[in-house]
């Protein structure tokens, strides 16, 4: 009996952390990201899979990929400080086929935003991918999804794309001047579907961290269209996370020891 | 006799005024609505959800596909007015690259095609004439101008 007993806890005892690793969902993707060195925060890919009219948010005919994350600033004590007037954002750019806008190509990249009318012009005047701007899916400082897609059937047999997605920061322009955005860091991300003997095939190409196609992405930003919304507003750097120049830093701590120390005085003499 | 035929009538009124009750009893309102661009896609522009009741959030949600930053509480009566709205342009031909419209309710949800066009007049009931709160303005303001159904605001 007691060896009975035994047994079933050791079982017990093996099982139960399998189920926690099982029960927790893994992140298909997790990196650091650094800023001179220091850590800053982690970028998370939580969902990469394919997406089909039966997903959740499906639509008859369409096919694609979902793929959901985001970043949480957790700067480490060694990290520069961030300029307050600093925030984080998206952006994207992608190449492949089919087309959506009149002024795209299969052999150029692309900027990734939703454009009004005219097709050229981007919808809400922003740089930034807009899912998401803040908070979400699980994340504290920037969520992350999209669910690019298009039709699949005899006449638009091959869907294929290759993204880069950087995390950036951005700092407004002010009294005309304009704004600067710095790529920080990134990831691609990559799938095909073919269209088979009447038959959907997915390809999975993979997600992976790389900032292989910041240059990609900076010309696509460069060579878009709406060149008010983009270049003509904004500088983008393929460098650089918006810390506080080290001069000013470095008075800041100056003002800051200066206040203590002449203030310690003072404060006595007051006090007498 | 007489009480026979009391009882029979009796009998005949209650099943009449029955039959009616259940005649008068209106169709379930919705509690929810969703609304997206349900044609290809490169960037994913977040759904718009709009919900009477915090237990109803999660059907919405499931229904648009994702949780979105632009979700906000309507009361019942902006929810019937949108629906009142939908009804009118319900048996339009319905467009195939188009703005998805979901009306839930408890047990099943009605959808609705609409055209670049229509979906900006939903809009603008939206944003000119129901005066939603202040976080479903926002909400259907943020929503309008990702797609380019607005223009009337600053760049984000």
């Amino acid at each position: 009996m007691f060896a009975r007993t035994l047994r079933f806890l050791a079982v017990l005892l093996v099982l139960m952390p399998c189920a926690v690793v099982l029960g927790q969902a893994q992140p298909v993707l997790k990196f650091d990201v650094t800023c001179d060195d220091a850590k800053i925060g982690t970028i998370s890919i939580d969902v990469w899979e394919p997406h089909t009219p039966t997903s959740p948010g499906g639509a008859a005919g369409l096919y694609g990929v979902k793929i959901q994350g985001g970043f949480d600033y957790a700067p480490d004590p060694d990290a520069c400080p961030l300029d307050p007037r600093a925030s984080f954002y998206w952006i994207q750019g992608y190449i492949g086929q089919p087309t959506l806008y009149s002024w795209e190509s299969v052999d150029k990249w692309s900027y990734d935003r939703s454009r009004g009318t005219p097709d050229t012009k981007i919808a809400d005047g922003s740089p930034f991918y807009v899912n998401l701007r803040g908070p979400g899916y699980g994340h504290s400082t920037l969520g992350f999804l999209d669910a690019p897609r298009d039709e699949l059937n005899a006449d638009s047999p091959i869907i294929e794309f290759l993204f880069q997605t950087a995390l950036v920061c951005a700092i407004p322009g002010e009294g005309g001047n304009k704004g600067s955005i710095h790529m920080i860091d990134g990831f691609t991300w990559e799938f095909r579907w073919v269209w088979e003997a009447g038959t959907p095939t997915f390809y999975d190409l993979g997600v992976q961290h790389s900032k292989a196609h910041f240059g990609d992405l900076f010309n696509a930003f460069m060579n878009d269209p709406d060149s008010d919304t983009l270049k003509n507003a904004w500088n983008l750097y393929q460098d650089g996370c918006c810390c506080i120049p080290l001069p000013s830093a470095v008075w800041m701590g100056l003002a800051l020891l200066g206040a203590v120390v002449c203030g310690a005085p003072l404060r006595r003499r007051l006090a007498a | 006799m007489f009480p026979a035929a009391v009882a029979c009538a009796a009998m005949l009124m209650a099943l009449t005024t029955g039959c009616m009750a259940a005649d008068d009893i209106p169709p379930p309102l919705p509690v929810w609505l969703t609304l997206r661009w349900d044609g290809p896609q490169r960037e994913t522009v977040p759904p718009l959800i709009l919900y009477v009741s915090d237990e109803v959030l999660k059907a919405a949600e499931k229904d648009a596909g994702s949780s979105s930053p632009w979700t906000a509480r309507i009361t019942d009566a902006q929810l019937q007015s949108i629906r009142a709205w939908t009804e009118k342009h319900a048996k339009e031909p319905q467009p195939a690259a188009a703005f998805r419209l979901a009306l839930g309710e408890q047990r099943q949800v009605a959808v609705t095609r609409l055209s670049r066009a229509r979906a900006g007049e939903l809009l603008a009931l939206l944003l000119d004439e129901l005066k939603l709160g202040e976080d479903a303005q926002r909400a259907c303001r943020r929503f309008a101008i990702a797609h380019g159904l607005r223009r009337d605001e600053k760049p984000m």
